[in-house]
């Protein structure tokens, strides 16, 4: 077998995902039985069986679950990353939403955008992940929510930045989106931070699918100060939107975290299709008590921010 | 005469069942301290993968991935066994399988146990 151009032993019985391991190539193992899709890798000659479940576009191009695959006739193996070529971005406008909150909008005429997942972004050899903030009657541009960090690499890359520069993009990754055939189910979103820009786009989504049952976002920050965007997504007809803050003096916001807040205004979820957006504790721990309050952990999509700068 | 997974219903009936399973195992105190801090999504995948095994369904796992599966979680034994194998039969009845299939069930369920005590 041979992974990004060179020999790996195979010993009999190997499955692709047995033998990578073996030669200390970082792979994820998951379920080891084909379900979760966490040991994802590309291949030229990948057999059908180890392609079952995955996205048409990614069986495509390649892409198999090396659990399920011999490791003998697979061709040439490489990792999951080059499946998604990279394409030039040029920035065409950037503004300030709030104090620590950039909106840059990107000209990439052969992105595909879809609401909710998200992109790689690099520039200088720096990489990093933003989710498409888009309105999705507006997928003219790639638009990001990008929070700027003091110390980040990116982040100082993006702050000298000016309209007209080329960066690079690759994806879109992820799972969060909205789902057509679940139009006649409750959506709730929540999220906190930056994570406003994923739940925006799925909920105009879901919108523009006139989508036919509630939908509800929970929106947090530490004081009202941290919200941005509100009044974009303030004047959404048809969704009911909650900010929730720790703290506030002025009693235009609930006090809270908008998970127990949410949760206490809809203690069973059954039936409803979850978003969760932003802070990774946050994420997590909604995630599971979605969960326990009833929703199918199928419809519960979660997409947590590792802040990396 | 239908196999025990048909006779349940199949992928249907597994997915069906994964969720009230996990969330059973979640909320009960003796074993969900197992399943503290995991990626959930991952952890459902294997008990999808579990439940199709224990409801007679294709699977390909064998005493060695059971055991290797199990060897990390300290003080794991025979009681935590056992209250697997009360949730999957209280999920059942939840479901409305009859008692001759959930001992059906268990049975197959059974046959894991020394390996995922790491007995074998």
């Amino acid at each position: 077998m041979r992974f990004q151009g060179v020999d790996i032993s195979v010993e009999d019985g190997d499955t692709v995902l047995d033998a990578l391991e073996r030669a200390g190539v970082a792979v994820k193992r998951g379920c080891g039985v084909g379900s979760c899709q966490s040991c994802l890798v590309r291949g030229s000659e990948p057999p059908a069986r180890s392609q079952a479940g995955l996205d048409a576009e990614v069986a495509e191009a390649g892409g198999f679950l090396a659990c399920r695959a011999p490791a003998e006739n697979v061709g040439d193996v490489g990792p999951i990353d080059d499946l998604y070529p990279k394409f030039e971005a040029r920035l065409c406008e950037k503004r300030w939403l709030s104090k620590t909150i950039l909106y840059l909008s990107f000209a990439v005429p052969e992105l595909r955008l879809e609401p909710g997942r998200f992109v790689r972004l690099s520039s200088g050899g720096i990489e990093r992940a933003y989710s498409i903030a888009n309105h999705a009657a507006d997928l003219a541009h790639l638009n990001l929510h990008v929070r700027i960090l003091p110390e980040g690499a990116m982040s100082q890359r993006i702050c000298l930045a000016e309209t007209g520069d080329l960066f690079h993009v690759r994806g879109p990754f992820g799972k969060c989106r909205y789902v057509p055939e679940k139009r006649d189910q409750a959506l709730l979103f929540i999220g906190s931070g930056t994570g406003l820009a994923p739940l925006y786009s799925v909920a105009t989504a879901a919108l523009e699918n006139r989508h036919e049952a509630p939908i509800r976002i929970y929106l947090g920050a530490a004081t009202p100060d941290g919200l941005y965007f509100q009044q974009e997504i303030s004047e959404l007809q048809g969704v009911e939107v909650h900010f929730c803050v720790d703290e506030d003096a002025t009693g235009a916001t609930r006090i809270g975290s908008p998970l127990d807040i949410a949760l206490a205004d809809h203690p069973n979820l059954e039936r409803q299709v979850v978003y969760l957006c932003g802070h990774p504790g946050l994420v997590r721990a909604a995630q599971k008590q979605c969960f326990m309050a009833g929703a199918r952990l199928s419809e519960i999509f979660t997409d947590p921010f590792e802040p990396s700068g | 005469m239908s196999t025990l997974y048909e006779k349940l219903g199949g992928e249907a009936a597994v997915d069906a069942a994964v969720d009230r399973f996990y969330r059973r195992m979640m909320a009960d105190d003796r074993v969900n301290h197992f399943f503290e801090g995991i990626d959930m999504e991952r952890q459902a995948a294997k008990q999808k993968a579990f439940l199709t095994m224990a409801f007679g369904g294709p699977n390909n796992y064998s005493d060695r991935d059971m055991k290797t599966a199990h060897a990390h979680l300290t003080g794991l034994n025979d009681s935590h066994f056992d209250a697997v194998v009360e949730n999957l039969g209280t999920t059942l009845k939840e479901m409305g399988v009859d008692d001759a299939t959930i001992g059906e069930v268990a049975a197959v369920a059974e046959t894991t146990r020394e390996a995922v005590l790491g007995r074998i």
